[in-house]
């Protein structure tokens, strides 16, 4: 009986050291195995203003084979925090998240209620993360941005404009001047812009673009002139535009003799044209009309 | 049938009513026509794909620029306004003419004018950048504009000429909606809706008549207009080869011989696709039309002396330089051949009487509507190379033009689609006017009244 323990407690020992071992390498191999299925990926975050409308975008790929492929259905969690920082275990300054789609692109649109709780805010940095997805290991990226401010004042002194357009930045929460950067002037015109100004002008060191309004320039029918001051961010494709409306005198020269004239609007054409054409018009038109007027009168006919 | 063959009594009339009915019955396609209509949508589908993406990406997918802003497009429209003009001068001028061996061709030239006007207005589409703002031009347009004015010209035209195709149609749609046996159900509706209740009554017969003498007389100076005002819409500017005061009637001569030598290329084709439509378009037919058309083609020749001889022999400035490339330059080889093969040859083949017989006739009149085609490339694209802005600044680009594959595939598809309309008419309805070519043979109108849908 006691040989027959003995042998079995010695089987039971040998069996325990094989199980463990197997047991051990099976979860090493199984490590292994899970570890080698994470690929990597890389994430780019960028921002963008289309439409009018800001957007952060994110976009997720990883490398098969040496060639880039999208990453799809990645879930990114998005954060923003005026702090600079953010943190993993309260998940402050979290906005939400969002699902890549099939070109590894997800894309966050910010909503008026997005703006008006971030409407103090100058200074924004995004953080966009993905954590514990099962196929890829995780990845994050970041983008600062700042909101950029543009003033516009015009001032007439002696029948002379002067426009002066102001851009600026916060800088850790200070407004401050933005030197150097291109600031468009536009005379708003019925279906466009007419440019004014030195052309590619640059601001000065106080942040600042002064042109004087041409004084040629035909102003609107209630004798206005609208200026626009233009500052285009060539980083989010975005027009930070301000405008004011002036109060303007020049107005379209009317000559009394040659007011209705081949090269006048519409509603100037000359009288003699306007009654022979619309006389010719009405006269084919109405016979035109006649004409499908008889067809009607083919099928009555029939009854008849 | 014999050239103008008269019956001698009522029952001889009776005979050849009938016989003209059916042999102008609409017929199916063969396996020819298959393969022509299969080609046609074919080409059609490719420049529908093509004009797809120039809708999408704008006419940067074009060969046109800010320079060429006019390229194949413009003077595929010229071209199908041209050839529409066919409908006035076979429906309405020969009628006032009272010409007796025209019947047989008034429809066909009817079809080609409304298939050419509709594809004219659609061309003109084709060449906005963006279309959408069509409607901009009714709301905003000047009426001091050449281009409004060809707008509403264009439109006048497309709707008289419809009406003068359908009018004499009627009787015939008629005799379709009644003899048509074995059609699909939707054929014999569209018969019935289109026939209008036709009974063959005197009174409708007075109605049609009365319509056809309105239209055929207002048609004439519409479609004069029509073509006046297109070639206004080069002539008011100052630009070189353009500034002219003989392009109104330049156009119009030019229009009259390509639509003619359209109708003799249409009627050569029915000819030979379809049986016993020989009996209607005779050698007769063909020589009558080659002395038209050589007539024509000398109007012309005469009008285009005027165009290059009186700038040719001052040869002034910007003129100069213009007609020194299609005279000796760039363009000389297109010019020259469009001259030669165009307007010169057809006028010395067709003055013999051996050139007037079918064959011939065709082969000239091809060589007139293709010589016409790139006449109206001719007009447009190398003025337009030269602006009366300096051009030395311009991109290198701009300063050349040479139309796309998109281009070419929707302005192929344009000429497919014209094409593709005057084939279904001729599928669908009968090509031949039976109750005027009745008339012409002066069966009396009780008789045809009486016995044309019997």
């Amino acid at each position: 009986m006691k040989k027959y323990i003995t042998l079995n407690r010695n089987f039971v020992a040998i069996l325990v050291l094989i199980i463990s071992f197997i047991a051990m390498n099976v979860n090493a191999f199984a490590q292994e195995d899970s570890t080698s299925e994470k690929q990597s990926a890389s994430m780019s975050l960028s921002y963008k203003i289309v439409n009018g409308i800001k957007t952060l975008k994110v976009s997720v790929e990883s490398r098969v084979d040496g060639k880039r492929e999208p990453v799809e259905n990645l879930i990114v969690n998005l954060y923003l925090n005026e702090v600079k920082k953010y943190d993993t275990t309260t998940t402050t300054g979290w906005m939400g998240n969002l699902l890549t789609n099939k070109e590894g692109v997800g894309e966050f649109k910010f909503t008026e209620r997005f703006n008006e709780l971030t409407k103090n805010m100058h200074e924004f940095h995004f953080l966009a993360t993905s954590n514990s997805d099962l196929r890829y290991e995780d990845s994050e990226a970041e983008t600062f941005i700042y909101d950029v401010f543009v003033k516009l004042d015009v001032v007439t002194e002696d029948s002379i404009s002067t426009a002066t357009a102001t851009l600026t930045k916060f800088v850790d929460g200070v407004e401050v001047p933005l030197a150097e950067t291109e600031i468009k002037l536009f005379v708003k015109r019925t279906f466009g812009l007419f440019p004014f100004g030195e052309e590619g002008a640059v601001t000065d060191e106080n942040g600042q673009i002064v042109a004087e309004v041409p004084s040629d320039i035909i102003g609107f029918s209630d004798k206005t002139l609208t200026l626009i001051a233009r500052y285009e961010d060539p980083d989010y494709d975005g027009k930070i535009e301000a405008s004011q409306s002036i109060p303007w005198t020049v107005m379209p020269y009317e000559n009394e003799e040659m007011a209705r004239s081949l090269w006048s609007t519409g509603h100037n054409a000359p009288i003699p044209l306007v009654i022979a054409s619309v006389t010719i018009i009405l006269f084919i038109w109405g016979l035109i009309l006649y004409l499908v007027t008889l067809l009607f009168k083919i099928k009555k006919e029939s009854k008849a | 049938m014999k050239d103008l063959e008269k019956p001698h009594n009522e029952s001889e009339a009776i005979d050849m009513l009938h016989r003209y009915n059916e042999d102008v019955l609409p017929q199916k396609f063969g396996k020819a026509g298959m393969i022509w209509v299969s080609f046609l949508l074919a080409v059609i589908v490719v420049g529908l794909y093509n004009y797809v993406q120039q809708l999408r990406y704008g006419l940067v997918v074009t060969g046109l620029s800010d320079t060429v802003s006019w390229g194949i497009y413009i003077s595929n429209f010229v071209f199908f306004v041209a050839i529409s003009l066919v409908g006035s001068l076979i429906t309405a001028v020969l009628h006032l003419l009272n010409v007796k061996w025209r019947a047989p061709l008034t429809r066909i030239s009817e079809v080609i004018a409304v298939s050419a006007i509709v594809f004219a207005g659609l061309i003109i589409i084709v060449d906005m950048g963006r279309p959408d703002r069509l409607l901009n031009m009714f709301i905003y347009g000047r009426i001091q504009s050449p281009i409004v004015w060809d707008v509403i010209v264009v439109m006048t035209y497309m709707t008289i000429s419809v009406l003068l195709l359908y009018f004499p149609l009627i009787p015939s749609i008629a005799y379709c909606r009644d003899h048509m046996k074995n059609i699909p159900k939707w054929q014999h509706k569209m018969y019935t809706f289109l026939s209008l209740n036709w009974k063959d009554t005197n009174g409708q017969y007075a109605i049609v008549s009365k319509a056809i003498k309105i239209l055929s007389i207002m048609i004439i100076p519409v479609a004069l207009s029509i073509h006046t005002v297109t070639s206004w819409l080069f002539a008011t500017t100052y630009r070189p080869g353009w500034d002219s005061t003989n392009f109104g009637a330049y156009f119009v001569a030019g229009a009259f011989m390509v639509g003619a030598a359209a109708v003799v290329a249409a009627m050569y084709i029915l000819q030979k696709f379809y049986k016993n439509y020989d009996q209607y378009f005779t050698d007769k037919h063909f020589d009558r039309m080659g002395k038209l058309l050589v007539l024509l083609s000398f109007v012309y020749l005469y009008f285009s002396v005027n165009e290059y001889f009186i700038p040719g022999y001052k040869m002034k400035g910007e003129e100069a330089e213009h007609l020194k490339e299609l005279f000796v330059g760039h363009y000389a080889p297109m010019f020259w051949t469009v001259q030669i093969f165009g307007m010169i040859i057809p006028i010395i083949v067709l003055l013999f009487k051996k050139g007037r017989k079918p064959l011939p006739i065709f082969i000239m009149s091809v060589f007139v509507i293709l010589g016409a085609w790139f006449k109206r490339y001719l007009i447009v694209v190398p003025t337009m190379l030269h602006p009366l802005t300096p051009m030395d600044r311009l991109p290198e680009a701009a300063k050349h033009y040479m139309p796309t594959f998109a281009e070419w595939s929707i302005t192929s598809a344009s000429l497919a689609g014209a094409l593709l309309l005057i084939t279904l008419f001729v599928r669908y309805f009968p090509i031949i006017s039976i109750w005027e070519l009745a008339e012409e043979r002066d069966i009396p109108h009780h008789t045809i009244y009486k016995n044309l849908n019997k």
